[in-house]
């Protein structure tokens, strides 16, 4: 068996890490990732970190199949742990839109562009025009950089009141 | 021996003189799985901080002598990083009076082992600002940043400055960052959380994240940015006002979204119980929402 199909044979089960807000969010999740036949783990052990924000069990196992398959949504770095911060006056930067984020968010779900432009009733057109700003708002090159560095915007810009 | 040495050796012996002056000002909060955290005994209870502390129900206070004993949350806030327990018999330190920090001062960060002996870190008070509020929502009397580098396990300690006065409390703040929660801060919410558990203060329910107006719509909203709903408090006054995630907040009471700091200001202690009045877009269209605030339900 080659190096390759044994790696292959590694990523159909995924040992898969969960982020949620609370612990019945995480146990709703774990309980689809385990039908799904992949393995609950922690964080440091993980193939893949499942944010909270897949909000259907079509989504969440829409993003396991992709990461089992090795494509985009494999291996999201997690926002790390950023201490105890100062709430900004204004938000810095460029922000994204409305549409940008549900763009972003069906990117980190591992859909393609034919499936966002769907899934959002918006035109192929449109999806790649939105995904090119993103693109350039994030100063991100590749779908997988953008979602990486979209989920640390919204850990850095998310505030609760 | 040269003076430059001299006068370098009687530095460090005072700093060893600071340190042991401070005997007891930190102690150790452990829990059953022997992590620990730093902490500084507070009229008879404990004060540390707040995110370095789980929800368990049990914690074991260890001071420099080595005794412990059983301390339960009395009350914890992450809009300021404060938590307090209350220890079985109570933990007793030295009295140490509060300073006040200038830029360029020497600060002691001081820690405990997990066995309640001492740590020590030293550097200078780095920056001085005015109040400010974290991301939690929480008023911090003055930004003190100290030129420190901190172990986990020595956050929730006591900062002094070069006399021997206290500045306050060490927080890990944004990444390579050391803050110090002043004194002041500590001697207003502390009684709160003895008291009460929780710091009264205006709360929405609601986790929001800035967003760029689309252009059609700017001209209705009367802004350029606003605050996109991302998440929603089960049962909290956001949820009970009828917000929907995907809304956009356009301003509370009239104060615009954009500067977080007047929004901060408006809910504070006195804004409980009052309605305000929230101006979103939902759909395309400007709506406009009546919110009850109420405090944020004990965690």
């Amino acid at each position: 068996m080659s190096a390759l199909m044994a790696k292959r044979k590694l990523a159909n089960v995924l040992r898969v890490a969960i982020v949620a807000p609370d612990g019945a969010r995480h146990d709703e999740i774990a309980a689809i990732v385990a039908h799904a036949g992949h393995a609950v783990v922690d964080e440091n052990s993980a193939d893949i970190v499942l944010l909270d924000g897949a909000t259907s069990a079509e989504q969440i196992e829409a993003a396991l199949h992709a990461a089992a398959g090795g494509s985009a949504a494999r291996a999201v770095p997690e926002p790390r742990s950023r201490g105890f911060e100062e709430l900004a006056d204004r938000a810095a930067g460029v922000l994204l839109t409305p549409r940008e984020l549900d763009v972003l968010a069906a990117i980190s779900a591992g859909q393609s562009n034919k499936a966002i432009a769907r899934q959002l009733g918006i035109s192929l057109h449109t999806v790649k025009f939105h995904i090119e700003s993103l693109f350039r708002k994030l100063g991100a090159r590749t779908r997988a950089e953008a979602v990486a560095k979209g989920l640390e915007r919204r850990a850095g810009e998310t505030v609760e009141l | 021996m040269s003076t430059a040495a001299h006068s370098i050796s009687h530095l460090a012996r005072a700093l060893e003189a600071q340190v042991t002056a401070a005997q007891g000002l930190a102690v150790a909060v452990r829990n059953a799985s022997h992590r620990h955290i730093s902490a500084i005994p507070w009229r008879g209870a404990v004060v540390t901080s707040e995110q370095a502390v789980g929800d368990r129900d049990e914690y074991e206070v260890v001071t420099a002598s080595g005794a412990t004993t059983r301390a339960r949350i009395a009350g914890r806030d992450p809009g300021t990083n404060l938590l307090v327990l209350k220890p079985d018999s109570a933990v007793d330190g030295p009295t140490i009076p509060p300073a006040s920090a200038r830029v360029g001062g020497l600060a002691l960060a001081l820690g405990s082992t997990a066995e309640g002996a001492p740590t020590a870190r030293m550097g200078l008070i780095n920056a001085v600002g005015p109040q400010w509020y974290s991301r939690a929502g929480g008023r911090i009397e003055q930004r003190i940043a100290l030129d420190i580098r901190l172990g986990r396990t020595e956050e929730g300690g006591p900062v002094l400055d070069s006399d021997g006065g206290l500045l306050g409390m060490s927080t890990l703040g944004p990444p390579g960052v050391v803050l110090v929660i002043p004194v002041a801060t500590l001697d207003r919410v502390v009684p709160q959380l003895l008291s009460d558990g929780q710091v009264a203060r205006g709360w929405l329910g609601l986790g929001l994240q800035p967003v760029s107006i689309p252009e059609p719509l700017r001209e209705a909203a009367g802004e350029t940015t606003g605050m996109m709903v991302m998440s929603i408090a089960a049962g909290g006054p956001g949820a009970v006002a009828g917000v929907t995630a995907g809304d956009i907040l356009l301003t509370l009471d009239g104060a615009s979204m954009r500067g977080m700091r007047r929004v901060l200001a408006q809910l504070d202690d006195a804004s409980v119980g009052r309605t305000l009045a929230l101006r979103l877009i939902r759909g395309g269209e400007v709506v406009s929402l009546d919110l009850l605030i109420t405090t944020r339900p004990r965690q």
